[in-house]
C-alpha cells in the first residue's frame, strides 16, 4: 500500500525558474521570524507598570545613565513571536524521538499541573522549616522510592543535572578515599562513554584513562582487571551502556574493582530500560546518578533544566553532600545543613548548589512514579526493551 | 496504564515477530540471580490521575505559600509577579518536550530563543557575550572562578564577604578537590562593604576578586575602583548578581569593569519553587569567550543563504573535548532561560526600569517605616530592593515569632551564618512590587511586637 497513489510529491524541488514570491516573504507555514532586537523598541512594553518619579533614591549614585538596549514587545506580539519560534522545533509532542543514551518519553501534563501547585511553586527556599514541611516530606518521599528502585543505601538529591550528579558521585568517592588516607589519581572510563564522564573525572581532579571495549561492544573485563591497581580511584561504567547493551559482567567488574580498593560509578542515563528488572545495588554499584528528565519523565525543555539525584552504596553514604532531608522520630522533617550536620554526619563533603535541588523536577518525577506504580514502572522498562528489539 | 500505548495484544504480536517466547528472554543479559520478577517491591500499584493529584495536593497544603502571607524573603531568590503569558509559552509542547538542540535543523525555535536570551543577558550585565545558561547562580560563580584560573594561570581567588554564604560554600566544596585557594571572610553589620579593604589584598598570585552586587546584605557600591585594582595586578573581577531586576535601575557590573559577570536569573520569569530549577546567568568579555563554560548559540547562514542558529564554539565542550573540556556541564537551564527571556521581552528596557523603580521605592518606604521603630536600625546606606536591619533581639527566633503571626518577615543572618554572634541580630528584608500596603503594616506591627 502506498499513502500517495497520485505520485504527486509536495516536497519535490522547485524548478529553476524559482518560486513565486509571497508578500510576507514566507512560504506557507515556513516562517522566518525576526529577532526581538529587529522587531521591538526600547520604549515599548507588554506589562502595565506605573512609571513613578524617583524621589528619595538610595542608590549610592549608581543610577543608570544609558539605555540598556533591551527591546520590548506588547503582549500579543510577544506571544506571537515565541509561538512562531516554537513551531520551528521538533518535540516529543510531535512524534517519536528515538535517541540513544538520552531517554525521551511522554511528559504527562499531570506532572506540570502538580508542579505548579502554589504549595510547591510559590515557596521560598529559605522559609523557616516549620512552613515547608510538605516540601521536605515530598523530597523525602521521592528519595525513598529512588532507593527502593535502585536497592541502594542513600541518595543525594541536590545535583542539578546528570553531569552534576556524576560530579557528586566522584566527589563522594574522593571524600571516601581521602577519609582513609588513600591518594588515588586515576579514573578509568570506557572508550564508548558519554563525554561528560571523562570531563567530570577531570573536573573532580582525576586523570582519565580509557579502557577498551571488546568485540561485542561491552567493557573488556580482562583489560579492565589488568589495569586495576593502587592508583585507580574509580571505574565509570554506563549500564545499560551507550551501545544499548546490558553489561552482564558488571557484578564481576564490581567485585574486581572493590578488591582493588576502588569504587564503581555507574552512569544511570539508560536506567529506564532496567527499572523493576534489576537493581544497581545488587550489581555492586557504589554511586549512580538518575536523570529525572530521562527515566522519570520530567521535560527536557530543549536542554534543561535537568535533575540528577545520586544513589549511594553503604560505603559511600556517609560522604554525600549537604543539605539533605532527614525524617525525625516525631514524624517531622528536617533539612540537615552545615550547622547541624556536624555530629551525625562528620564526613559530608559539603554543598554543591545554593539551595536544595530541583524541587520543580522532584514533584514531576514523584507524580510519574506514583502514576505508574509497582506494575507500571516495570512495564515501562519491558515496553522500552520490546520496542527497541 | 494511561501513559503506555501498547496493549497486551500488541506485545504478544511483537514478541512473535522478533521470535522471542517471553519478555524475559529479552532480559537474558541480566544475570538470573539478580533479575527481579513480579511488581516492584514496596511501591504501590499504578494510580489514577485523580488519586495522584490528591496525594500531591495534600503534601502541598502543608507548606506556607508566599503569596498567601505578607512576604519579605530574598537572599538569592525573589518573589516577583510573572505575567501569565510566560507560563503559557513555556508550556507549549514544542518548547517543553523538545530535546537539547544538537540537531539545529529541528531546533531553530530553541536556538533562536537562546540567541536572544544571550543577547539580553549580555546587555543587562554590560558584557559582550553571554552563554545559554548554567544550572544556577552558585554553580555559575564556581565556573567563573575556574575560568579566571584558566585565563590568568593563577589559583588564588579573593571572595568578598558580601557574597551569598551558600555560594561561598559551593566554591569551598569544589575547591577542596582542585588546586584553587579561596580567601574568604565574614560580613559585618555595617553600611560599608569590604571592597576598599579587598583592593589592598590583591597581589601577583591573585587570579580573581569575586564581589556580589547588590550584596548579601543588600548593599550596593561602585565597582570601578576594585576593577581597576584587579586589572593593575593582572587579576580579573568577577561580579555576582543574584537580583537581576536591580540592573534596570543601577549600572551594570560590566560597565564598571567586571570581566566576568554571573548571576541567578530566577527573578525574571521563574517562580520561587523552593530553590529550583533556577537559571544561572554567565557573561564575559569577547576576548575570553574560548575559556567560557557551557553552551553558546550563534548565528549562521544555511545552504540556501538564510539566517539560522547553531550551537557554536563547541570545541570547548565535553561532548567534543572530553576530559579537556572547559567544564563537564552538559545541560543548561533552557526552559527557565525561556521564561526569563519571555518576561524580559514583555518588560523591555522601559518596563524593567519601571519595575526596578517600583521595587526600590517600595523598599525605601519599608526601610523608613521600620527605622522609626525604637531599637531597629537600618544597616545599609545604599540598597536596591533588599536591606538589612539590626534588631534589638536575635533575628532567627524573631523570624519564627513572625511566622506565628502569619508573616514571612525576612531571612535572618542567624540562618545564613549560624553561630555568628556579631550577625545574629541581623535580618535581611526584601521588598518587591508584590508587597501591598497591608503587608507593610503587618510587618511593621510584627516587628514592633517582637522588639517591645
Amino acid at each position: 500500500m502506498t499513502f500517495n497513489p497520485s505520485g504527486w510529491r509536495p516536497s519535490a524541488p522547485a524548478n529553476e525558474e524559482g518560486e513565486a514570491r509571497t508578500i510576507t516573504g514566507n512560504r506557507a507555514l515556513m516562517l522566518e521570524e525576526p529577532l526581538i532586537f529587529e522587531r521591538g523598541r526600547n520604549d515599548e512594553t507588554g506589562v502595565d507598570l506605573a512609571t513613578i518619579p524617583m524621589a528619595h533614591e538610595r542608590l549610592a549614585g549608581l543610577e543608570r545613565n544609558r539605555e540598556i538596549g533591551l527591546p520590548g514587545l506588547s503582549e500579543p506580539e510577544t506571544v506571537r513571536h515565541y509561538t512562531r519560534l516554537s513551531r520551528q522545533n521538533y518535540a516529543i509532542d510531535l512524534g517519536l524521538f528515538p535517541l540513544g543514551s538520552c531517554t525521551m518519553k511522554h511528559n504527562p501534563r499531570l506532572n506540570e499541573k502538580v508542579a505548579r501547585l502554589p504549595g510547591f511553586a510559590d515557596v521560598h527556599p529559605l522559609q523557616p522549616q516549620e512552613t515547608v514541611q510538605g516540601a521536605l516530606e515530598l523530597i523525602n518521599e521521592l528519595a525513598w522510592w529512588l532507593l527502593d528502585l535502585t536497592g541502594m543505601h542513600a541518595v543525594a538529591m541536590s545535583p542539578k543535572a546528570g553531569a552534576h550528579g556524576e560530579l557528586c558521585g566522584l566527589l563522594c568517592i574522593r571524600a571516601a578515599l581521602e577519609a582513609r588516607g588513600d591518594k588515588r589519581e586515576v579514573v578509568l572510563v570506557p572508550e564508548s562513554a558519554h563525554g561528560t564522564n571523562p570531563a567530570t573525572a577531570a573536573f573532580a581532579g582525576y586523570r582519565v584513562e580509557n579502557i577498551p571495549a571488546n568485540e561485542a561492544g561491552r567493557v573488556d573485563l580482562a583489560a579492565l582487571t589488568a589495569r586495576l591497581g593502587p592508583d585507580v580511584a574509580a571505574v565509570m561504567i554506563t549500564n545499560p551502556n551507550t551501545c544499548g547493551l546490558f553489561e552482564p559482567d558488571l557484578k564481576a567488574i564490581s567485585d574486581a574493582v572493590h578488591s582493588a580498593g576502588a569504587f564503581v560509578y555507574c552512569d544511570g542515563a539508560n536506567f529506564n530500560a532496567i527499572v523493576g528488572k534489576v537493581r544497581p545495588g545488587d550489581l555492586g554499584v557504589d554511586a549512580m546518578h538518575i536523570n529525572l528528565h530521562k527515566t522519570f519523565s520530567t521535560p527536557h525543555g530543549g536542554g534543561g533544566p535537568g535533575s540528577g539525584p545520586v544513589v549511594l552504596s553503604e560505603a559511600l553514604a556517609p560522604y554525600g553532600p549537604l543539605p539533605f532531608v532527614a525524617r525525625m522520630p516525631d514524624g517531622t522533617f528536617k533539612l540537615v545543613e552545615e550547622e547541624n550536620a556536624g555530629e551525625d554526619h562528620p564526613h559530608a563533603f559539603g554543598r554543591m548548589v545554593a539551595f536544595h535541588g530541583q524541587m520543580g523536577m522532584f514533584t514531576r518525577a514523584l507524580a510519574y512514579i506514583l502514576s505508574h506504580g509497582a506494575d507500571g514502572l516495570k512495564q515501562v522498562a519491558e515496553d522500552a526493551v520490546l520496542n527497541a528489539n | 496504564m494511561r501513559y503506555l500505548p501498547l496493549s497486551d495484544g500488541d506485545r504478544g504480536e511483537m514478541l512473535r515477530v522478533i521470535g522471542a517466547k517471553s519478555i524475559d528472554e529479552l532480559f537474558r543479559d541480566v544475570p538470573e540471580e539478580v533479575r527481579l520478577s513480579g511488581p516492584i517491591a514496596a511501591l504501590p500499584m499504578h494510580a489514577s490521575e485523580m488519586a495522584v493529584e490528591r496525594h500531591m495536593t495534600e503534601r502541598s497544603r502543608k507548606n506556607m505559600v508566599a503569596s498567601d502571607v505578607p512576604f519579605f524573603l530574598g537572599c538569592g531568590a525573589y518573589k516577583h509577579h510573572i505575567p501569565a503569558s510566560v507560563d503559557h509559552i513555556i508550556q507549549r509542547g514544542e518548547f517543553l518536550t523538545s530535546y537539547t538542540p544538537y540537531q539545529p535543523e529541528i531546533a531553530q525555535g530553541t536556538l533562536q530563543m537562546l540567541f536572544e536570551f544571550q543577547t539580553q543577558v549580555a546587555r543587562l550585565f554590560g558584557c559582550e557575550v553571554a552563554n545559554a545558561s548554567m544550572y544556577d547562580g552558585s554553580t555559575a560563580m564556581w565556573e567563573a572562578i575556574v575560568m579566571a584560573h584558566r585565563i590568568t594561570r593563577r589559583n588564588k581567588t579573593i571572595i568578598s564577604s558580601g557574597v551569598h554564604p551558600h555560594y561561598v560554600k559551593v566554591a569551598q566544596t569544589m575547591a577542596k578537590f582542585t588546586e584553587d585557594e579561596l580567601v574568604t571572610s565574614l560580613p559585618q553589620l555595617d553600611g560599608a562593604t569590604d571592597l576598599e579593604r579587598l583592593a589592598r589584598t590583591i597581589d601577583s598570585d591573585t587570579s580573581a576578586i569575586v564581589v556580589q552586587y547588590p550584596d548579601i546584605l543588600g548593599r550596593v557600591s561602585d565597582l570601578t575602583t576594585i576593577a581597576e585594582a584587579a586589572h593593575a595586578a593582572g587579576a580579573l573581577l568577577v561580579a555576582v548578581v543574584t537580583e537581576p531586576v536591580a540592573l534596570g535601575l543601577i549600572r551594570s557590573p560590566g560597565e564598571m569593569g567586571a570581566d566576568i559577570v554571573v548571576g541567578e536569573g530566577q527573578s525574571l520569569g521563574v517562580g520561587l519553587q523552593f530553590g529550583g530549577p533556577y537559571v544561572g546567568l554567565f557573561a564575559c568579555r569577547d576576548r575570553h569567550v574560548r575559556q567560557m563554560p557551557g553552551r553558546l548559540a550563534g548565528e549562521t547562514v544555511d545552504a540556501e543563504g538564510k539566517r539560522g542558529f547553531v550551537l557554536t564554539l563547541s570545541t570547548r565542550e565535553q561532548h567534543i573535548r572530553r576530559e579537556k573540556a572547559t567544564s563537564n556541564i552538559c545541560t543548561s537551564s533552557v526552559l527557565c532561560a525561556l521564561a526569563f527571556t519571555v518576561h524580559l521581552t514583555l518588560l523591555g528596557g522601559k518596563g524593567l526600569r519601571d519595575l526596578a523603580s517600583l521595587n526600590h521605592a517600595r523598599a525605601c518606604e519599608v526601610a523608613d517605616r521600620l527605622s522609626a521603630i525604637a531599637g531597629v536600625e537600618i544597616v545599609n546606606s545604599a540598597f536596591f530592593n533588599e536591606f538589612t536591619v539590626k534588631l534589638p533581639v536575635e533575628a532567627r527566633p524573631a523570624v519564627h515569632s513572625m511566622v506565628e503571626r502569619s508573616v514571612l518577615g525576612g531571612v535572618s543572618l542567624g540562618r545564613l551564618y549560624p553561630g555568628n554572634e556579631d550577625l545574629k541580630n541581623g535580618l535581611v528584608i526584601a521588598v518587591t512590587e508584590t508587597v501591598t500596603d497591608d503587608d507593610i503594616r503587618a510587618l511593621e506591627n510584627a516587628i514592633k511586637e517582637i522588639c517591645a
